[in-house]
């Protein structure tokens, strides 16, 4: 511990400080990752909290390498997916029923706002049909969609190979296809009719 | 929406808005920024205090989260839960109370639980050295009126004599042991609750930071 603090690279001022600019400027941020990745019956403050937690240990053990703004927004997003796949996992193991968007309902105003009532309508609907896969596709999916991690940054989340990652990615867009196939209309036969 | 426009590839990629969106709805909702940073330092300090008391791993991290999490719970403004504000404040005091409340009870309740055990072992350990003790006396006795000539009474009176004591040894050697064990057990816990319990005073305002 002595050590440790003998070599930090940063006064704990510093550290406070850095955290303190952090916390105001990801927070938002942080909490955009976590409520379409936890599902529906997250607790997306306890979770935000979590985050920041680590974040603060990881600086008090001088393991944050990157401390400009858009580095530090990076790993913050890295550890929120990680607690928010954490979260939906023990929840998922519940017999709730998951089938849902976020869970914070008044975020769809602020979409409908931005977006328009339609789009909102649509990202409503999409995120309840990737609700709807089982848990390895939707977290490889929202990472990947939704969040934009490369197939290195999705695979270090989830602890799987990068091959699998583009194989979840191809498996979740097949099985939302088949999810909302329409039924084919039946063929009306024209026959006897007049010339 | 019609059936044409299901076209997930488009719908995926469009799924990026909804992040920009959320972030700007988080932002219209800021919250109380101090109050979540001294929530978190809270949290921190829980962990750490409870660390150097040496608490057991997950004991000291189910305490704090517990506890953490009611105290933002309660500070933070829960806009995003339902029903009234009313309803969620008393939701949140709820959970702060029970928090605060029965983590201590239920190590009162083991502590409880092994003085039980204990008082058990004792009455029975006590119960073979009197037996013991009654045994080698009667010996004794019977080899003082033989006016001390019967020399096999005197050795027979002496083995009952040892196996009396050893029980009793064996049980305060015992006894030693299990209070040290259940000090060292209790003691950490005591002052990591003691630690929560401070910080949940401090960041409520029922007392002021020493």
């Amino acid at each position: 511990m002595v050590r440790r603090s003998l070599t930090r690279s940063m006064s704990l001022d510093q550290i406070e400080a850095l955290f303190d600019r952090t916390y105001t400027e990801c927070k938002k941020h942080v909490e955009a990752v976590i409520a379409p990745l936890a599902g529906p019956n997250a607790d997306v403050d306890a979770l935000r909290q979590e985050t920041f937690e680590r974040f603060y240990r990881m600086l008090l053990n001088d393991e944050v390498k990157d401390v400009n703004p858009k580095g530090l927004l990076g790993l913050l997003r890295q550890i929120a997916s990680g607690k928010a796949i954490d979260a939906f996992r023990a929840t998922a193991r519940r017999p709730v029923d998951t089938v849902d968007e976020l869970p914070d309902a008044s975020a769809w105003d602020t979409v409908a706002k931005i977006h328009g009532p339609e789009v909102a309508y649509e990202h409503a609907e999409t995120l309840r049909a990737i609700n709807r896969l089982s848990p390895e596709l939707r977290e490889t999916l929202l990472l990947r969609e939704y969040l934009g991690f490369s197939r290195e940054v999705t695979a270090e989340i989830l602890g799987i190979k990068r091959a699998s990652v583009s194989a979840n990615v191809r498996r979740a867009k097949e099985r939302l296809r088949k999810q909302t196939a329409e039924p084919e209309l039946p063929h009306l036969s024209l026959e006897g009719g007049t010339a | 929406m019609n059936a044409n426009d299901r076209d997930w590839d488009r719908r995926l990629a469009q799924l990026k808005q909804l992040d920009s969106a959320l972030v700007q709805h988080y932002q219209d909702q800021p919250g109380d920024t101090a109050r979540e940073l001294a929530a978190l330092r809270a949290a921190s300090a829980i962990e750490r205090d409870a660390r150097r008391a040496r608490a057991p791993e997950g004991r000291a991290r189910s305490c704090r989260t517990r506890v953490a999490n009611c105290i933002l719970t309660r500070l933070t403004t829960p806009d995003i839960r339902g029903g009234s504000r009313r309803a969620r404040e008393a939701r949140a005091w709820k959970r702060l109370n029970m928090a605060a409340h029965t983590a201590p009870k239920r190590y009162a309740r083991r502590v409880r639980r092994a003085q039980v055990w204990g008082r058990i072992l004792t009455v029975g350990f006590a119960a073979v050295g009197v037996l013991g003790i009654a045994t080698g006396i009667g010996f004794l006795v019977a080899w003082a009126f033989s006016g001390g000539e019967d020399t096999s009474a005197g050795t027979e009176a002496l083995a009952p004599l040892i196996i009396a004591t050893m029980p009793a040894v064996i049980f305060h050697v015992g006894s030693v042991i299990a209070r040290l064990a259940a000090d060292q057990e209790r003691r950490p816990a005591d002052q990591a609750l003691a630690a929560i319990t401070r910080s949940v005073d401090v960041l409520l305002g029922r007392k002021e930071r020493t």
